[in-house]
């Protein structure tokens, strides 16, 4: 490892130093009038999208994946979890009763270590701060994916620990319309998802109006389901992901006002440990809102007030159950929150953002003689959190330094500083990035434990890259990871949380990029070890030090897109994984846990695309997923008595989109 | 208190503390460059660069110079701040939003990312009537704009369809051919 760590410091270097001396060349060019310029001047003149505020990949201050809509489109995705699955050092694992969530670089990011933003707003639930995967946002809608593979706390807070995926959707600025698309997954015997995805929009001058919406119904597995304890039960048609979303956003000038509603039905017949008789509804219902105006006082200086409100019901389940065995939990968690940010170009290669939020966590028990741990139906922390970054470009690096500090009522201060220094030399990039992160405790965490911690990250990060041309790019990163009082699940007598411990992974990853008149292609490799790191006894497999429950060390996604004719293009993506580790079951006489190594495994899929079928704006797509028929399954990635999870086998897909533009008024 | 330790420069860097205030303050040393970045200052003086490797047919080279905009773009203001300086072979230029089913006469008129799906319904509109449709970002390259400005590597960049310039009865100079990644020669 340290081979590989003096390798591309020493590569960094020598390349810098080599770029650098061709760079000063230009500096009589520099000084030409930027108005004088002529066609091949301007040619060499690197521009900022938008502002310097808005770093280009390469030169962010962070280790970044961009997915876009054309990508998502071709490789016949139906689902959030195709996309985020061909992401360098992403994968999944399982919770309980039925929900599926990420792994990141190695860790189990399920609850409150990843934060996914769509079009700004917070989707993590407030209870335990997860997010659910499995046919439940609207993959159709989206423009881009912007993903932040490392930590993301000291801007935004205390869900993003080790990563931040932000998805933007399509709106009136990228296309005035409306487009509709019907997607069919089918596997042997069963529909894997059936959904109907909208949106659209249009503006009338400065008043821009968006609207989006999708509903559907989808199968977590068509396969059977061996619990903790031997008891085998099949999962078709009986562990459903049934989406309702809906989006609408309506802007004037610099105020936006944007609604969502997230009705998620799921049911469960794995339950928690043992397999449950009958599937019970597990459904998570949230709605957000959020009114922002952006108050432009000079060309340098602008304040942004912005208030949201979200509330939901997740895990919920009113219902009786046979010999009570899925237990009725229903709680609302409600949080207004206000954030006011100042932004101010003190010169025009300096950016200083600053800004201050207050938001309160309220819970409320919902069921008749139920209260939370506090002796009461309703609890209530009150956060208060300070955020400052300055971004300085000059002539030798960006430089960012950022911090947050946030107190909350109940479990006191948290500060996380951050320090990330890039630089694009000609072909070359580099990128040295420290962070501290946080992991908020969510409501439910401190009301079951009242003594829990915040817990922290030290991540260390450094990326090179180098653009061989216009058409094809690599780059790659090293992280260290290391995780101080990881909050862990428990069960004792109901849910419990502690501070255990550290954990933590180090590793790297590689990604190579090609696009041409022929179409793209798109290869990465990711790699994480524990060695030399202490970690958490509940994430631990006995006997492999180095690895992880869940998640493979070695990962290898290739995805590409051949483009037939102007109207057609042929795509397809392969995802091979190393050997993965479980806990499978209990040792009926030894009360140990049994571990199963899972070998490698190779995940294909191919999808043929055609647009302008017939008549401009229809196109239509088919495809196969899992394309070798693997047993797709998610392992519970700490140890809390849930045996591993099958997925879908191979599914036949079909999508048709037609759309109306509209002309601009 | 826990925080008072996270604060502390010297727990939080370490010993390499004074080698990162030498560098910041080296940094903090240098000159500033001016910012000639903006995206949309470059494309507009693209557009303007245009105009002199683009031959118009006798007819339409009188008068001011009309530059229509279609969809909401920053453009605008970049060729707004470009017609205050600057002349097209001695003329004025004008500068106006328009809708698609404007009837005027523009010798450019630039369609913005947002209603670039109209492009290939305005290359068939205007075909032949001597007007340059330049596009940003344009999936329609292949059978639309004569210009199509595309960003690559952090750098402004154009396709030139000559198949669209000759149905647009224009002609352009060898020099902006040799400049552009030529689409449909």
């Amino acid at each position: 490892m340290k081979v590989i760590v003096y390798f591309f410091i020493g590569f960094f270097f020598l390349a810098g130093s080599y770029s650098y001396g061709q760079n000063s060349t230009s500096s009589k060019k520099d000084s030409v009038s930027f108005y004088e310029m002529s066609l091949e001047q301007l040619m060499n003149v690197e521009i900022s999208v938008a502002s310097r505020k808005a770093l280009t990949p390469r030169e962010s201050p962070g280790i970044v994946t961009l997915i876009t809509e054309d990508e998502i489109k071709n490789s016949g995705a139906q689902d959030l979890m195709d996309v985020l699955k061909l992401v360098p050092g992403f994968d999944f694992g399982s919770d309980v009763e039925g929900a599926v969530a990420l792994g990141i670089r190695g860790n189990w990011a399920h609850e409150g270590k990843m934060l996914l933003l769509i079009d700004g707003q917070e989707m993590n639930e407030e209870l335990y701060s997860t997010v659910q995967f499995g046919n439940h946002y609207p993959v159709e809608q989206i423009k881009k994916i912007e993903i932040i593979r490392g930590p993301g706390s000291s801007v935004y807070g205390g869900n993003a620990e080790y990563a931040v995926i932000n998805i933007i959707t399509k709106n009136d600025k990228d296309f005035t319309g409306l487009s509709a698309v019907g997607s069919y997954g089918q596997t042997k015997d069963m529909y894997a998802r059936r959904n109907l995805s909208v949106c659209g929009g249009q503006h009338f001058g400065d008043l821009a109006i968006n609207i989006g919406a999708l509903i559907g119904e989808g199968n977590r597995s068509d396969q059977s389901y061996s619990d903790y304890f031997g008891q085998t039960v099949n999962l078709k048609d009986r562990q459903v992901l049934n989406p309702s979303f809906l989006e609408a956003a309506v802007s004037y000038k610099e105020l936006s006002l944007r609604a969502i509603a997230d009705v998620y039905h799921t049911t469960t017949l794995d339950g928690y440990d043992h397999a449950l008789h009958a599937p019970y509804s597990n459904d998570f219902t949230s709605y957000y809102f959020e009114a922002k105006y952006k108050l432009i006082l000079s060309k340098k200086f602008s304040i942004t007030p912005r208030f949201n409100f979200k509330q939901q019901t997740p895990w919920n389940y009113t219902g009786d159950s046979m010999e009570g065995e899925f237990a009725k939990y229903n709680r609302t968690s409600r949080q207004p929150h206000y954030n006011l940010s100042c932004n101010y170009d003190v010169t025009d290669r300096l950016n200083v953002l600053a800004g201050g939020e207050y938001f309160v966590d309220i819970a409320t028990d919902n069921v008749p003689g139920e209260m939370f741990n506090a002796g009461s139906k309703e609890v209530r922390y009150t956060n208060t959190a300070f955020y400052t970054q300055a971004l300085w470009s000059n002539k030798i690096a960006n430089i960012t330094v950022g911090t947050r500090f946030h107190q909350n009522s109940q479990y006191g201060p948290s500060f996380v500083p951050r320090i990330g220094i890039t630089k694009v030399i000609g072909k070359f990039h580099a990128k040295i990035l420290f962070s501290k992160a946080y992991r908020s405790p969510g409501i439910e965490n401190i009301d079951r434990s009242i003594q829990i911690e915040p817990e922290k990250s030290t991540v260390t990060e450094f990326e090179t890259g180098y653009q061989f041309s216009d058409v094809m790019f690599f780059s790659v990163n090293l992280y260290d990871i290391t995780t101080r009082n990881p909050i862990i699940y428990y069960y004792d007598n109901g849910d419990m949380y502690k501070n255990q411990g550290m954990s933590g992974t180090k590793g790297v990853e590689l990604d190579f990029k090609l696009k041409g008149k022929f179409g793209y292609a798109n290869l990465n490799y990711s790699y994480y070890t524990t060695h030399n790191k202490e970690t958490a006894e509940d994430y631990n497999i006995g006997g492999n030090p180095d690895l992880l429950l869940a998640f493979p060390a070695h990962k290898i996604n290739l995805s590409g897109s051949v483009k037939i004719s102007k109207h057609a293009s042929l795509n397809g993506t392969l995802s091979w994984n190393s050997e993965r580790y479980a806990f499978i079951g209990i040792d009926t006489i030894t009360g140990v846990n049994r571990t199963r190594k899972y070998d490698p495994q190779l995940f294909a899929g191919i999808y043929f695309n055609m647009t302008n079928i017939l008549t401009d704006g229809l196109s239509a797509g088919i495809g196969c997923n899992n394309l070798l028929n693997e047993r797709e399954i998610y392992i519970q990635p700490y140890n809390s008595y849930h045996a591993p999870l099958p997925g879908l086998s191979q599914e036949f897909r079909f999508r048709l989109t037609y759309t109306i533009a509209f002309s601009s008024k | 208190m826990k925080i008072l330790s996270s604060l502390s420069p010297r727990i939080f860097f370490g010993k390499n503390l004074p080698r990162l205030l030498t560098v910041f303050i080296v940094l903090v040393s240098m000159k500033s460059v001016p910012d000639e970045g903006k995206e949309y200052s470059v494309k507009a003086m693209f557009i303007y660069n245009f105009t002199k490797h683009i031959e118009w047919p006798s007819s339409e080279t009188t008068g001011v110079f009309r530059i229509g905009v279609i969809g909401r773009s920053e453009i605008y203001e970049a060729l707004e701040t470009i017609a205050t300086q600057k002349k097209v072979d001695g003329r004025s230029i004008e500068l106006k939003m328009v809708e698609p089913e404007d009837n005027s006469f523009y010798q450019i008129i630039f369609v913005s990312k947002s209603q670039s799906h109209r492009v290939p319904e305005l290359a068939r509109k205007y075909m032949g009537t001597g007007v340059l449709i330049i596009s940003e970002e344009c999936k329609h390259s292949e059978h639309g704009a004569a210009i199509n400005l595309i960003t690559t590597d952090n750098r402004v960049r154009f396709e030139l369809n000559q198949s669209s310039v000759r149905n647009a009865g224009l002609k352009v100079s060898v020099a902006l051919a040799n400049l552009a990644i030529v689409v449909n020669p």
